[in-house]
């Protein structure tokens, strides 16, 4: 395996990590807390919690889909750095952005 | 925007009982193990001191992916010593955090415990890294780099599958912090508060109080540790 290929596989596996990490942030939560607010059990379940959690895993998705693309497409460790740093802005952005505070 | 949405379904925990401290208690003794690194970076020290003349004048210190040096460093001092220097103070900010935790969050909170014992784990993942680059200086300790990159992971790795599996239980009830101290559900900031630490709204762990000034301290130690970096390295 050549230290390219490793890199690469590195900036993979670190962009995969934090992508997971940031859809697994609703779900390893206390069950009464939803981004950050107190709403109750129940509400994750009701038609706005899911529609929140649908938009929330939609804003995750499509930059980390994108980063991941890029990552093999150009290969190159700025660009790597660039997009698992943009993937956790927009990630804790559309948390906050939910919250309402 | 999703928020307003959320905003308006918000309710408020159970007022009356977010304001004071209990009286402290004991210190468990699984605390005390955090003394543990910062005693293995001194016996580091000590036996980098003792062999001192089998340290090489020039010696690798950066590799790159292919493994081959790409990073010097002459034998003096602080090139030497450095790094046990630098992973003293990190160690030492994780204890002093792991004792600020068990004595600035509620007692009634179980997950407390957890908290404590997960920052011993950090600090020890810490104090086995920094001392076991410093041990592995050529002539000195043949330490496998596996061990060196995934002793330290797996003591981390551990803790937090451990802190995970204690929290989140369904019948716990949430940290009674009122709403409108949270900024974005991230930032704490309670004056009325006396905790230090409260549970995270987002995710698993705790987060300080900003307005106990002794949060300012713990980051100020942080904020310190890493500035001294090009000063303790060179």
């Amino acid at each position: 395996m050549t230290a390219h290929i490793l890199a690469i596989l590195i900036a993979l596996c670190a962009q995969l990590a934090a992508s997971l990490l940031l859809l697994a942030l609703p779900y390893i939560t206390h069950r009464d807390l939803l981004f950050g607010v107190l709403v109750g059990r129940a509400f994750r379940s009701s038609q706005p919690g899911r529609r929140a959690l649908q938009r929330y895993r939609l804003w995750i998705s499509v930059p980390s889909g994108a980063s991941l693309l890029s990552i093999l497409l150009f290969r190159n460790p700025a660009i790597n750095a660039a997009a698992l740093m943009l993937t956790s802005l927009l990630g804790m952005t559309a948390f906050v952005c939910k919250t309402g505070n | 925007m999703q928020n307003r949405e959320l905003k308006s379904f918000a309710i408020q925990p159970p007022r009356g009982h977010h304001a004071a401290l209990a009286p402290p208690e004991r210190l468990p003794w699984f605390a005390w193990l955090g003394v543990l690194p910062l005693a293995f970076l001194a016996v580091a020290a000590a036996y980098l001191h003792a062999h001192w003349d089998r340290i090489p004048l020039r010696y690798p210190v950066h590799f790159d992916l292919s493994g081959a040096p790409d990073g010097w460093a002459h034998r003096s001092v602080r090139g030497v010593y450095g790094p046990l220097v630098l992973g003293g103070e990190f160690t030492a900010v994780m204890f002093a955090m792991a004792l600020a935790g068990w004595y600035g969050s509620r007692q009634s909170d179980r997950m407390r415990k957890p908290m404590v014992i997960a920052m011993i784990a950090v600090e020890a993942a810490l104090g086995l890294t920094f001392g076991s680059v410093a041990l592995r200086l050529p002539g000195v300790l043949s330490i496998p780099v596996p061990w060196l990159v995934f002793g330290p992971l797996v003591v981390v790795i551990l803790a937090m599958v451990y802190a995970l599996h204690e929290s989140n239980k369904p019948s716990d009830p949430v940290d009674p912090t009122p709403n409108e101290c949270w900024k974005g559900g991230i930032i704490y900031y309670n004056p009325n508060d006396a905790a230090l630490f409260v549970q995270r709204r987002d995710g698993v762990g705790f987060t300080v109080n900003l307005a106990n000034r002794w949060s300012w301290a713990l980051y100020g130690a942080l904020v310190f540790v890493v500035a001294s970096i090009p000063v303790v390295l060179g």
